[in-house]
């Protein structure tokens, strides 16, 4: 997943926040790491001043991605 | 944040009224960016801002190996330490000369000649002319981010306008 490189994206309106789970305005939001598939993640700019949420949702999110992504290899070896 | 006209690259128009809110801001989104490649921090003063960044980095660390020696969780206790290896691994540097091994380039917009391209995020920290930004979007990897601290120029729109 880390060296994914990021498809071409289509415009967007809004994104899906990987913290808070809302649906905002895409200029409400900042990009972070990556989706299993190589799709662009975002949360909430305001998330950011929440200092150890932050960094401790994003960890969860990508380790979650992480096992995502191992099971999609496991899926298309077996 | 929007994307450019032809949707090459995320654009984030970032506020951070003082140079310490911008510090923060950077050194918590510098490393989830870090980790999916390497980024570009054009900055007026690169060895004082390295540093400052490098201060909080390692404040981070200390956090987050705290939260790790409180976690029985061993989903949890992997994903920090996983993190933890990640902060300690990512190299930093505002010397060109190391630009091609560094994960993060700290430089001014005229030190962007020599680096290790392409970014999946470039940071703007300072203004600098639409020729720079031109020069300086050529190392932006498709998809990848443009971070902007302060405001977003007019003639900032030109050099997008004319890379399309
Ligand atoms: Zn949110």
């Amino acid at each position: 997943m880390t060296d994914s490189t990021p498809p071409p994206h289509q415009p967007i309106a809004e994104a899906q926040c990987v913290i808070c789970l809302q649906t905002v305005p895409l200029v409400s939001v900042t990009a972070g790491s990556l989706y299993a598939d190589g799709r662009q993640a975002f949360a909430c700019n305001g998330h950011i001043h929440e200092r150890l949420r932050w960094v401790l949702a994003w960890l969860a999110f990508d380790a979650e991605q992480q096992e995502q992504h191992e099971h999609n290899l496991g899926s298309s070896v077996a | 944040m929007k994307t450019d006209l032809i949707s090459r690259w995320y654009i984030d128009v970032r506020s951070a009224k003082t140079s310490d809110l911008m510090s923060f801001d950077l050194a918590q989104h510098l490393p989830r960016r870090l980790s999916i490649g390497p980024a570009l921090v054009i900055t007026d003063h690169p060895a004082i801002l390295l540093s400052v960044i490098r201060k909080r980095w390692m404040k981070l660390l200390h956090d987050i190996e705290t939260q790790r020696s409180r976690t029985l969780d061993r989903r949890k206790r992997d994903s920090f330490a996983k993190e933890i290896a990640h902060l300690h691994e990512s190299r930093f540097t505002s010397k060109e000369r190391l630009a091609y091994n560094a994960d993060a380039l700290f430089a001014t917009a005229a030190g962007v000649k020599a680096c290790r391209a392409p970014y999946t995020t470039i940071y703007l920290t300072t203004t600098i002319t639409p020729v720079e930004l031109a020069a300086c979007l050529t190392h932006l990897r498709q998809g990848g981010l443009l971070a902007v601290y302060g405001e977003w120029h007019t003639a900032y729109d030109g050099a997008l306008a004319a890379l399309g």
